[in-house]
């Protein structure tokens, strides 16, 4: 259900979130980042998704905790409406780069 | 008979790799037996003969075979009949039956496995039908029977995590339920009463008669969200009930739930603090949906949206929170509540939302408004399934609302009175980053115990202190208190006052010895202010009613002696008490 994909140089990798980012895509969604030990920034594409809930919150927490580990930064891009006002009630805006 | 009627999992023969699978074979003609048995024997098979259907159910049970080969007539019965009876005894593991025939007929081969016959085999019996046929039925059983236990696997487990989550959760009612302060003003709704919630809501009165609420919402449910809300109320608890601000309690709380929590888990959460006076609150919001405030006619006078990220995620301290200060009256309410009432979903898919909450908000009869909220809630969520929980709270700012003798029973120790004191000297940038009032209480408290008068004990030094501060050294006229929105505005000049301040200090100085049975508390707060005119002030007080002067006329009433001296800049008093086991409970 997730999409992804890596530039020519291995150093970003985009992420496109479905229309309902959720607890159900907790592995898929590691999965994905986990083996890149080598990314710098990691790209949340959110232009199709119109539902979130906290543990997706949680998730977005876990990538950047991985980020951090490798030193790499977190972009959230394309968010609004209701995505974008969930973000900014969790004050997300200031943890993440916002694109 | 022994009839062990479950085979345990290493029973269950794997065809492949153990060659003692078990065959039962049923068949009252010797020579049909012999060659059946030869045959399987010599394929490393371990057999058991019997002739008629009652050995044949006997051996069934005692033996407990893999397989069974049936004949099709029997002494005083038929296979048909005793495959169905065969059949009900294998407790749900997979036992294949192949009838041994001499018939040929499509009639009589289609009865045996209308009777629950696996499969038939037609004498006289080709050695390498026979090893196709049970090698293949025997891998069916296999898979059956791995399968069911697997199933039995999952469902002992999913019992026993049913239990632990009901007794996990009656621990955490059990911890909640007694500690929760309700003086009357507050109505809530927590839900989800078997799963335990990540919502949470949480209730106390500090000893200076603050009142605190904290509504919140832990990311998850289930034991880890369990987990992490008995650490937010051992935290919670304690502090308040020590007399410390939600700016200590909030860093408190993120600090530990940063330390011990998983990055993914994290706790949003509104803190309200009323003040004793029900004139103003202070609300913090991290991460939870806008705290209201509404008129009598449930319109919107002030929101409080999220000012912080949720806690537990990064570290905090103090300049980071910031309370919002409103002032309130009687007819005002205050409404907080999780994302589980503006995500309910209807049938269409539809979300509820703010706009839903806000406009069932505006009901004129103020007193009807919570149950009216959730009745539009429940209706708006119709058929469909509740998918998180709903906390939904209000709290009445009418002080006559509010029965002050309501309190929790905390167990209080008291020892009899001793002697001793304590100095405590503040130089100016003591006096700027700390209150050192819970503190100076805490060590009393602990000192002599005291009981039931820690509360009045904590008014007192938190009274004086502020006298203190606001008004021998920073000079500050309380009667800005009388002007709209001048419990802000004192609180902001309080603030600035502070910052800009140079060489000023505060001595702090307490007493406490026995006299008679009885135990008396002196203390003196001397400032380095400028002093004031207190002949006024005392005159003043036997007809004070304003919003402001009240500080000194409760040291007046709770004190059997005060007295101001060195130009006003010096302040003593004596407290008196008594050991008792059924002391007044009341707050003044």
């Amino acid at each position: 259900m997730l999409q992804a994909n890596k530039s020519d140089d291995g150093r970003v990798l985009t992420i496109i979130l479905p229309e309902k980012f959720d607890f159900q895509l907790h592995n898929e969604f590691r999965n994905l980042y986990e083996p890149e030990k080598n990314v710098k920034s990691l790209v949340l594409d959110m232009n199709k998704t119109s539902y979130m809930d906290s543990s997706a919150l949680g998730m977005m927490l876990q990538l950047k905790e991985h980020a951090d580990s490798c030193n790499g930064k977190v972009t959230i891009k394309n968010a609004k409406g209701n995505i974008m006002q969930i973000i900014e009630i969790a004050h997300f805006d200031k943890l993440f780069t916002m694109a | 008979m022994s009839a062990s009627p479950l085979p345990r999992k290493d029973d269950v023969k794997d065809p492949e790799n153990d060659s003692a699978v078990k065959a039962l074979i049923i068949d009252d003609s010797k020579i049909d037996r012999l060659i059946l048995q030869k045959l399987l024997i010599n394929n490393g098979y371990d057999v058991c003969l019997v002739f008629d259907g009652h050995m044949a159910l006997e051996m069934f049970e005692e033996y407990q075979p893999d397989i069974v080969f049936m004949d099709l007539y029997l002494p005083g019965t038929t296979g048909y009949g005793l495959t169905k009876k065969l059949k009900q005894l294998t407790n749900g593991y997979y036992v294949p039956v192949i009838f041994v025939t001499a018939a040929t007929d499509d009639k009589a081969l289609e009865q045996c496995l209308d009777s629950g016959g696996d499969d038939f085999i037609v004498k006289p019996i080709k050695e390498r039908l026979l090893k196709a046929k049970v090698g293949s039925l025997l891998r069916i059983k296999k898979m059956h029977d791995d399968l069911l236990l697997e199933k039995e696997a999952i469902l002992k487990y999913s019992n026993a995590q049913a239990k632990d989550m009901h007794d996990a959760n009656k621990i955490i009612r059990n911890i909640r339920e007694p500690l929760f302060y309700n003086p009357g003003n507050i109505k809530y709704s927590l839900e989800a009463q078997y799963i335990i919630s990540g919502d949470m809501l949480c209730s106390a009165v500090g000893p200076s008669g603050n009142h605190i609420v904290m509504v919140g919402d832990n990311t998850g449910h289930g034991l880890p969200a369990a987990i992490g809300s008995l650490i937010i109320y051992d935290v919670f608890y304690s502090m308040v009930r020590k007399g410390f601000e939600i700016e200590a309690i909030i860093e408190e709380i993120n600090h530990k739930l940063f330390r011990l929590l998983p990055s993914d888990r994290f706790f949003a959460v509104s803190l309200i603090e009323i003040e004793p006076e029900y004139e103003m609150i202070r609300v913090w919001n991290a991460g939870m949906p806008d705290v209201i405030v509404t008129h009598s006619d449930g319109a919107i006078k002030k929101r409080v949206a999220s000012l912080h990220m949720p806690l537990g995620i990064k570290n905090l301290n103090k300049d980071d929170i910031e309370p919002v200060r409103i002032t309130i009256n009687n007819s005002n309410r205050i409404y907080a509540y999780s994302d589980g009432i503006t995500d309910i979903f209807n049938d269409k898919g539809e979300l509820f939302g703010e706009e839903s909450v806000l406009v069932s908000l505006r009901i004129p009869n103020a007193d009807d408004r919570f149950d009216h909220v959730m009745d539009n809630a429940n209706k708006f969520r119709d058929s469909h399934t509740q998918t998180d929980d709903i906390l939904f709270v209000e709290i009445n700012c009418d002080k006559s609302a509010v029965n002050i003798d309501e309190k929790v029973d905390i167990k209080q120790d008291e020892l009899s009175p001793m002697h001793w004191s304590l100095n405590l000297d503040l130089q100016l940038d003591a006096i700027r980053h700390t209150n050192p009032v819970q503190v100076i209480h805490q060590t009393i408290s602990r000192l002599q115990g005291l009981g039931n008068h820690r509360e009045k004990l904590f008014l007192i030094l938190s009274e004086m202190y502020s006298n203190a501060v606001e008004h021998g050294i920073l000079g500050l006229d309380s009667s800005i208190k009388e002007e709209e929105n001048g419990f802000i505005k004192y609180y902001e000049l309080r603030q600035s006052g502070l910052e800009k301040i140079s060489n000023v200090s505060l001595s702090i100085n307490i007493d406490h010895h026995a006299e008679n049975d009885k135990g008396v508390v002196s203390i003196a707060m001397e400032d380095s202010g400028d002093g004031f005119d207190y002949t006024k002030v005392v005159s003043e007080l036997s007809t004070n009613n304003k919003k402001s002067g009240r500080g000194v006329a409760l040291l007046a009433d709770l004190c059997r002696k005060y007295e101001y001296s060195n130009g006003g800049r010096s302040l003593k008093v004596e407290y008196e008490w008594e050991c008792s086991s059924d002391s007044n409970k009341k707050l003044i």
